[in-house]
């Protein structure tokens, strides 16, 4: 034992000037960061080092119902490890800084013992100098600088400190086969299990080891390989086996194929192998997110050049040496740079194969952040070699001037180590100027947390204004930009932002539609409070809600005043609590009997308030899901309210026209007929395999209209049998480009511009076939667009004045045949349009019908309609409505500078005059403001010298970054070669959520011509020398005008609606064990519902005893309540039931737990054995 | 005379078929839609020139694939942006095409 100590000691003591260098540069490094005494937080991680102890109560349940309404968050278990230890480090009284000081310190030094014992036992040379050079680039290489540290992605920091350590002891276990490695090797698996929160990092750490086992006897070490594996998978099980059964359908429906396509092949764009080689990311270093000064310097971008420069003479040393055990990093160096440059050149086309055929690479498809540590983890081999070869090959230059060649070598490691890194030995590596990662929680959130926590009351808190993404920014003292942090900073549950699922998110923008309402509804908020069990409503003043465009804070507080059962409790500065009387509180599980089914499109969970208005307090709803709605068609008494399961809004002219559609499809050079033509259909193959995976239905529509080009040539030549095979090629070819279309419209990729094309080139494809007179052709191209959603499943009439232009269409998937109301959300006012929409004429399914309107609470009722079960369409045409400008002569048109208003006062002209120096302008509010709608602003102008009007609509939710208002409209219409003397101008305006006034203006400002003469940006800046080239302006505007389109939406009600919808609601004793357990007692009288106001899951599963007798209710029984929670319809016997309802996830957690302490024993009870007997081999 | 046909011919078909599969590997470019056939040219004359002139010493590979990298740096500098990615695209891509010859010459 005193043998090994010593001999333990004396392999120290060798080691001890780079061990110390290491921990030098650690402790100079971490006072530098932690100056300022301030904890870093903020980005994707938030505050994990806040408060460790709240944190590792919260990520041992796979449901998180902190973040209310609730979310299972499987792959959070495996930061288990991590919070427990910081939660003991908090426990002895060490201070969130003090937490993360140490946290990061250790990674840091990890980071370099790690590579400098790795490069020491791998390779032959056994040279101190090489390893410490190897652990110092791997510690400060732009790579490690900018993707690990300054991303703050903290499964990162735990990746790169990993990835060389366990190498390493794997590496020692393989040469010495001894069980301590074996050992050391299972603890920094379970210790490090934190980084496989990012999945792809649970192949990275593999990877060097694998390559290692492959290149180096890999039959030989195939034994311990395995057994390595085994043992790793057995002390994993625990969270492995809950992750992998829950994580799935999650991900599903979170990330598809060819969104993961698009992100990848953005960021390949983003990170080209010019910028991969030197492991640097151009976004952060000198693109649009830049946090400190000084990389866009031709100096810096020399120096970051040297890295590849110098690997690059590592590889040539290294194969003209025959280092051979240096040819698997060359090999690893290879594979990283060609996969972390994802599809980008060269040799990109693979790596996009694969992931369009893989939905588990998704996990890849950022694969310069997942995969990229494993550059400069390669390189950290070859770049030493590079520099002894250039050290080298000075001294053998300036044999008798060595010092120049150190001298040389010295300035290169100083260049590269010190002055590229240089944000991080200045501790300026976190956040940026313009956004601090320094973050302060003011104490008043503590006592605010301590209030709510001190009155003991069940529900949740409400935090406003609600977050609808995950991200927010508060203006405390050091700001703060990063995930919602509320459910960290209040122990109870908080509802405080959206999940990024579609169904949940729908229903909670409710939240923000009833406090933006411009006419607030009492009872539609205390039907919101009640759906999501709130109790406590937190108004954050914090908040900068223009940043991320959110409800006003002011404008909350003004609802919240006059809401009677609100009550305001207390206020902790910026935070104001408010408290829901105990009579409008709803509790998280109860039982009523819900007779309402809401049925459609996501959409409507976020306007169900407004579509059960004329309902008492409170409403809930049903939702069938998982295609279980059989079991409520035998029910007779049941409301369906139906909204559409898809809009379309049909072009306000035709796309193409019959006498230009042919010509405008492409030309065909050679016909069918012709000798040529095999070589056009080979050119079109090449075409389309060359062709990016995101312009692939372009180019498949682009050949399928050359198909009916020279279709109709050879109808006209009379070869009507060839004409029929290029038709029906042309089919199989739109079926293709349609095929991907919808996988990139499931993916949310179709964006209006795209449509907007597709459906031009699609109407120029339909004339030409009509005019072929294909029926079967034209048959399946409607069936496919009306799935698609292109266009409407019935054709659109032209009777009674409809036009087939400017129409909204409606799709319902009618689920019962009763009668239902046509509604109309009446959003602002049925007022602001001519005749006050008395009548509306609609298209339902194939009749033309003229309906009259009723106002009814919030709608405009037209009437019932019998419907039958299947899918049905409602289509009306839009209408302008009146101008919402001000009266000419009205005190409200606001004139500056030098306008003038001439003509009549029918049709007024304003002339705009600018001088050299000053501006005009004219502007006015829009009458009747209403966010939730469409406008359209005209106008006619006529620039009679320099430049024209600028129109710009200003919101009150607009943003200013240094000093610079954002508008969401802002254009410039100016002088043109063509159109002269008067012309029009015309814009949609679609307003921001957040946005409560607008106002239209329109400027004139001087003409300037500075850069024509000059051509010299930055003197053209100077406002001196810039202003001097501005010349007068003269323009005039006239018949201006703002008018609202009407789109609202139409949604269908059946009209049994006398009874209420909700009955005889009944409190049940039922405690919560856990976040996923539950149980109680249930007494039931007759058939009912179970309503659990937690996230839908279809692993929720209620069980019921009876007489001892135990069952769980079947799936087909589970409901959507309320768009987003859980209904079981019971209809059960009366009596007294003992009730659990449990989410079955966290009981495989448990079984992990128990799977992996047992195999992890048996597998250390195999490897002592195996491990003994290959040693005495 | 005819065999000397025959293999002129099945150097050319052999070389067609690595134009193919450099193309084939390219097809992913975003940048610019003529390079990727440019750049399988460039390896393809590249693997044939190795081929045929094997004296060609090993550091001159090198030092071309140094070219590349010090053009891309300084296409970067001058804001040359795609320049500099095909420079430096070029130069990776030769480096691979070097290694794995060497690799190939040495099994």
């Amino acid at each position: 034992m005193l043998k090994k100590v010593n001999s333990l000691l004396s392999k120290a003591r060798y080691h001890i000037w780079p061990l110390s260098i290491f921990l030098a540069i650690t402790v100079i490094m971490i006072l530098s960061w932690f100056r300022t005494g301030i904890l870093y937080g903020g980005g994707d991680v938030g505050l994990p080092t806040y408060n460790p102890i709240r944190l590792s109560s919260i990520v041992k349940d796979i449901w998180w119902d902190v973040h209310a309404p609730g979310f299972p968050y499987p792959s959070a278990l495996t930061s288990i490890p991590l919070y427990s230890t910081l939660a003991i480090l908090q426990t002895v009284g060490m201070s969130p800084v003090a937490i993360q000081a140490i946290l990061f310190s250790t990674l840091l030094f990890l980071t370099g013992l790690g590579m400098y014992l790795l490069f020491f036992e791998a390779t032959s040379s056994k040279s101190r100098v090489l390893s410490f050079i190897a652990a110092l680039f791997y510690m400060l290489n732009p790579y490690m600088e900018v993707q690990i540290w300054h991303r703050f992605v903290h499964t990162s920091f735990f990746l790169a400190a990993m990835m060389p350590l366990i190498t390493y002891v794997y590496i020692k276990l393989i040469k010495s086969k001894r069980l301590f490695w074996y050992l050391v090797f299972l603890f920094i698996s379970f210790a490090f299990s934190y980084i496989y929160g990012s999945l792809s990092f649970m192949v990275i750490i593999w990877i060097p080891i694998l390559t290692y086992s492959i290149w180096n006897n890999f039959f030989r070490n195939l034994k311990i390989l395995i057994l390595v594996f085994v043992s790793w998978l057995a002390i994993n099980i625990w969270w492995l086996y809950p992750f992998w059964t829950t994580g799935p359908t999650l991900f599903a429906q979170i990330h598809s194929i060819y969104a993961s396509i698009a992100t990848l092949l953005s960021l390949s764009n983003q990170n080209p192998i010019s910028v991969v080689l030197r492991g640097i990311n151009s976004f952060y270093t000198f693109g649009e997110n830049i946090w400190v000064g000084g990389y866009g310097h031709f100096l810096m971008q020399l120096i970051s050049w040297s890295i590849p420069l110098v690997t690059l003479i590592g590889i040539y040393s290294i194969i003209v040496s025959k280092k051979r055990h240096f040819y698997v990093w060359i090999f690893l160096f290879l594979l990283a740079i060609f996969v972390s440059k994802g599809t980008a050149a060269p040799f990109g086309h693979p790596f996009l194969l694969a992931f369009s055929k893989s939905f588990l690479l998704g996990a890849f498809r950022n694969p310069f952040e997942k995969f990229g540590i494993l550059i400069p983890f390669a390189s950290a081999f070859i770049f030493p070699i590079g520099i002894e070869k250039i050290c080298f090959f000075l001294k053998s230059k300036f044999s008798g001037k060595r010092i120049l060649a150190y001298v040389f070598i010295s300035t290169l490691l100083v260049l590269e180590f010190i002055i590229y890194p240089w944000p991080m030995w200045l501790g300026e590596i976190f956040g940026s100027k313009s956004q601090s990662a320094l973050v302060e929680v003011p104490e008043d959130y503590i006592r605010a947390n301590a209030w709510i926590k001190d009155e003991n009351k069940s529900g949740r808190i409400l935090h406003l204004p609600f977050v609808t993404g995950d991200a927010v920014t508060y203006s405390w003292e050091k700001g703060y930009n990063g995930i919602e942090p509320s459910s960290l900073l209040f122990s109870t549950p908080s509802v405080s932002n959206g999940f990024g699922l579609e169904q949940v998110d729908h229903s909670l923008a409710s939240i923000n539609i009833i406090f933006t309402s411009n006419s607030f509804d009492q009872k539609s908020l205390a039907n919101v409070f009640s759906n999501l069990n709130i109790r406590y409503i937190v108004l954050h003043k914090d908040i900068d809600w223009k940043a991320r465009v959110l409800v006003n804070p002011d404008a909350i507080e003004k609802v919240l005043f006059q809401i009677s059962f609100i009550q305001k409790k207390v206020t902790f500065g910026d935070l104001v609590i408010y408290e829901i009387d105990d009579s409008f509180f709803t509790p998280k599980v109860f039982t009523a009997e819900v007779y309402n089914v809401l049925t459609g499109g996501s959409i409507g969970f976020s306007i169900w308030p407004e579509i059960y208005e004329n309902e008492s307090w409170p409403v809930f709803f049903a939702t069938p899901v998982n295609d279980n709605q059989d079991e409520l068609s035998a029910q007779s008494n049941l409301n369906y309210s139906i909204t559409s399961t898809h809009t379309i809004l049909t072009p306000s002219s035709p796309l193409a026209y019959k006498e230009n559609a042919l010509a405008e499809l492409p030309r065909p050079r050679f016909l069918p007929d012709s000798l040529f033509y095999s070589l056009i259909l080979i050119k079109e193959q090449v075409q389309l395999v060359s062709s990016p995976a995101m312009n692939k239905h372009f180019v498949e529509l682009d050949h399928a209209g050359k198909r009916l080009s020279e279709a109709h040539r050879l109808t006209e030549k009379g070869n009507i049998k060839l004409a029929n095979r290029m038709i029906a090629n042309y089919s199989k070819r739109f079926d293709k480009a349609v095929e991907i279309i919808n996988q990139r419209q499931v993916g949310g990729l179709v964006d209006k511009t795209e449509k907007l094309i597709l459906k031009t080139m699609l109407a120029r494809h339909e004339i030409v076939l009509k005019d072929l007179n294909n029926l079967s052709a034209l048959e399946n191209m409607k069936i496919k667009l009306s799935d698609l959603g292109f266009v409407p499943f019935y054709e659109l009439k032209e009777d009674i004045g409809m036009s087939k232009y400017g129409r909204k269409v409606f799709r319902f998937d009618v689920q019962k045949d009763v009668e239902y109301e046509i509604l109309l959300k009446n959003s602002p006012s049925d007022s602001q349009y001519q005749g006050g929409l008395k009548t509306l004429v609609f298209q339902i399914d194939n009749e033309v019908k003229v309906l009259s309107a009723n106002l009814k609470m919030g709608f405009l009722s037209f009437g019932t309609i019998k419907l039958d079960k299947g899918l049905h369409e409602i289509s009306y045409n839009m209408v302008d409505s009146v101008n919402l400008s001000p009266e000419i002569g009205s005190q409200e048109w606001q004139l500056t500078g030098s306008v003038k208003q001439i003509g009549d006062a029918t049709q007024p002209v304003f002339d705009f005059h600018t001088s050299k120096t000053d501006s005009s302008s004219l502007s006015f509010n829009i009458k009747d403001f209403d966010k939730n709608s469409i406008y359209r602003v005209d106008f006619d102008y006529w620039i009679k010298k320099g430049r024209g009007p600028i129109l710009q609509v200003m919101q009150d939710s607009d943003w200013d970054v240094n000093g610079r208002r954002y508008m969401s409209i802002d254009k410039i219409y100016d002088k043109d070669n063509y159109s002269f003397y008067w012309n029009s101008g015309s814009i949609f305006f679609e307003p921001r959520l957040n946005t409560t006034e607008a106002v239209v203006k329109i400027n004139g400002e001087p003409w300037n011509n500075c850069l024509a003469i000059l051509g010299d940006k930055v003197a053209c800046k100077i406002k001196e020398i810039g202003e001097d080239y501005n010349r007068e302006s003269d323009f005039a505007i006239r018949n201006i005008s703002v008018k609202r389109l009407l789109v609202n939406d139409v949604f269908l009600r059946s009209i049994d609606i006398a009874k209420d919808g909700v009955r005889n609601r009944q409190k049940i004793d039922i405690n919560q064990i856990s976040p996923s357990y539950y149980e109680g007692r249930l007494l039931l009288n007759g058939p009912t519902s179970l309503v659990f106001l937690t996230t839908f899951h279809p692993e929720w599963k209620v069980s019921l005893t009876k007489d001892g007798v135990s069952y769980v209710l079947p799936e087909k029984r589970h409901f959507l309540a309320n768009g987003y929670g859980n209904l079981w319809y019971l209809n059960e016997d009366p009596g007294e039931y003992l009730i659990k309802i449990e989410f079955i996830p966290q009981k495989r957690f448990y079984k992990g737990i128990t799977f992996s302490a047992v195999a992890t024993i048996s597998s250390v009870v195999v490897g002592i054995f195996f491990l003994r007997k290959k040693r005495n081999d | 005379m005819i065999k000397k046909i025959l293999k002129y011919i099945k150097s050319i078909a052999l070389l067609l078929f690595v134009f193919a599969f450099f193309w084939f590997l390219n097809s992913g470019f975003l940048t610019n839609p003529l390079w990727p056939v440019i750049q399988a040219g460039l390896f393809t004359v590249l693997i044939f020139i190795i081929y045929k002139y094997p004296k060609i010493k090993l550091f001159f590979w090198f030092l071309t694939v140094g070219i590349f990298y010090i053009s891309s740096s300084i296409l970067e500098i001058f804001q040359l942006r795609d320049m500099a990615v095909m420079a430096a695209s070029t130069g990776f891509g030769t480096l691979v095409v070097i290694i794995l010859f060497q690799i190939l010459k040495k099994d």
